[in-house]
């Protein structure tokens, strides 16, 4: 954004961005999502944090939509695991043996320190050292190994997922490298076709995360007024990455809630009494979990685990089942006569109750044991009654997410 | 000085003048085609903040702003919530204001009509590429003009085509 001049503060020319939904339609009170609302919004979309090593970033817009590159580059950042060192005593890291012993700090065909491991028994001759991380995303497995010539033990197999690799060379020291999912816990070390009293030797192992999980710890307020979505528990954060990739609904970036413990909270300050009209764009795959909440159980504005809407009173077939599984518009208007919308259409009207609103809980309720199992990619606040603007407003949203 | 081979110029004393100290201060030299003002240093190298430009000065509640940018790279201009598509390179854009209605003429055509509420009262500090010291302006204004008037249709078109 530049200004071109300005005049007391009152009349500005500035070049900007496009235009989007809060410069059309202003006076949210929150609004979060992955694509620019205002733009004149100079802040971050989000702040997540990747499982590989726990660093956190701010990640913010390329040209209106969430910067996946820098997301992924983030996230796949490659974090060392483990970095092993068989020059002491004893290997680290340690190695649990089956029909094999090891001994560290040894030396082979001109090379020192490295782990020696010997055939006791042929029924299963393996070792295996633990530490190397959580199971679940990419690893790049790399180490130095020799296999003496003229004896049966031929190869070595060695994974921390399968499928395992063999790694055949003979004679002389080699170099292995290779790339895995990591479905173990553990990375494993098997001799081959072997016989008591054969060898092999081990050196330089290295293992680096070459993929992460990033889960959000704050979706930033893009409404003004500060009223961040966050997350500190890493085991209740919602995912945006999974295995390196963007997690996606419809083509577009999404927040995914899995109906563990997750969800974001916010925190307004003020209670807003109602009329106020929220627009979602979300996609439940079942009704076990809660779209939206309040912060506290007198101050109430739900999508619940079932179809309904609450803000004291139960206003059911608000959220069909009919549509679970779907990204949607959800639209819900709380009033003296309240209203529900399902991409645009109405779906319905009736007691939700008085209760005002001073905060969300995202994807939870207001007791946070009842998780969404789906996705959230936008969430709009107005502390008004937006019915006038309502079908201008879901139109601008679908014609950016295409969702009916 | 242009086309310099080395990272140095020199300064000579008048041959008809040995022995007379030359006293030199305040050298500046810049790399670019035109020369900006004194950088003091004192003795250290400093890295420069960019020039802002305010005045103060009594604009009218109604009347027309013209403006012509060069070098313009944002891809929309807005002004008093409205917004309309910009060009990159030169633009002259001129907005007739009122506190009930505001016109804007953007390369020759009308691209914003519209009425609606406006705060124009008490317009006393014009500022020229920045917004309080943020939001610095990457391009060059080449004209801003005030008028106390509110300029026509063909008037405004014919500034700013």
């Amino acid at each position: 954004m530049s200004t071109i001049f300005n005049i007391s503060d009152k009349i500005k020319l500035q070049g900007s961005e496009a235009p989007s939904l809060l410069n059309f339609y202003g006076g949210a009170a929150a609004a979060y999502s992955l694509r620019k609302l205002d733009a004149f919004y100079s802040g971050d979309a989000i702040r997540v944090r990747r499982d590989s090593d726990n660093t956190e970033k701010n990640i913010g817009f390329v040209n209106g939509e969430l910067d996946t590159a820098s997301l992924l580059d983030f996230a796949n950042e490659e974090v060392l695991k483990l970095q092993s060192n068989y020059s002491g005593a004893t290997p680290s890291p340690g190695a649990a043996t089956s029909d094999l012993t090891v001994s560290s700090n040894q030396s082979i065909a001109g090379v020192n320190e490295a782990l020696k491991c010997t055939v006791t028994g042929t029924s299963a001759p393996y070792f295996y050292s633990s530490g190397i991380g959580a199971k679940g995303n990419n690893i790049r497995i790399s180490f130095d190994y020799y296999i003496p010539s003229g004896q049966s033990l031929d190869s070595i197999r060695v994974g921390a997922g399968t499928p395992e690799q063999n790694f055949t060379t003979t004679g002389q020291w080699a170099t292995a490298t290779f790339e895995q999912l990591q479905s173990y816990t553990f990375i494993i070390f098997r001799a081959n076709s072997a016989a008591v009293n054969d060898e092999f030797y081990i050196k330089n192992l290295t293992i680096t995360r070459i993929t992460s999980d990033a889960l959000v710890t704050t979706w930033y307020d893009q409404s003004g007024n500060g009223n961040n979505a966050t997350q500190a528990t890493a085991s209740a954060q919602p995912k945006i990455v999974s295995v390196g990739s963007t997690i996606l609904e419809n083509g577009k970036a999404c927040v995914q809630w899995n109906g563990g413990t997750e969800y974001l909270a916010s925190s307004f300050g003020t209670a807003y009494s109602q009329p106020n009209t929220i627009f979602v764009t979300a996609n439940k795959t079942n009704h076990d979990g809660y779209l939206f909440d309040g912060l506290n159980g007198t101050q109430r504005h739900a999508q619940g685990n079932n179809d309904w809407i609450f803000a004291g009173t139960t206003l059911g077939v608000a959220y069909p089942y009919s549509v679970l599984g779907s990204q949607v518009l959800f639209t819900a208007n709380f009033n003296s006569v309240s209203t529900a919308y399902i991409n645009s259409n109405q779906t319905a009207t009736g007691n939700a109750g008085t209760n005002a609103l001073s905060g969300f809980h995202l994807g939870n309720r207001n007791v946070p044991l009842t998780p969404l199992t789906g996705n959230i990619q936008e969430l709009i606040f107005y502390p008004t009654d937006e019915l006038t603007n309502r079908t201008n407003i879901e139109s601008n949203i679908n014609d950016f997410y295409s969702i009916y | 000085m242009s086309g310099a081979s080395t990272n140095r110029f020199s300064i000579y004393p008048d041959i008809g003048n040995q022995g007379r100290n030359v006293e030199i201060w305040g050298t500046q030299v810049e790399q670019g085609s035109y020369p900006t003002s004194y950088i003091p240093t004192y003795g250290s190298s400093v890295t420069r903040s960019q020039e802002i430009t305010s005045n103060t000065y009594n604009t009218s509640s109604e009347g027309t702003i013209f403006v012509e940018l060069g070098e313009q790279r944002e891809p929309y201009f807005s002004v008093l919530g409205e917004f309309f598509e910009a060009a990159q390179g030169d633009n002259k854009i001129a907005i007739v204001y009122t506190p009930t209605s505001l016109k804007i003429s953007y390369n020759g055509s009308i691209v914003v009509n519209s009425t609606g509420t406006y705060d124009t009262s008490s317009l006393s500090a014009i500022q020229l590429g920045h917004s309080n010291g943020s939001d610095i302006l990457g391009g060059i204004v080449k004209q801003f003009t005030t008028f106390s008037t509110l300029l026509t249709d063909t008037e405004i078109n014919a500034l700013t085509v």
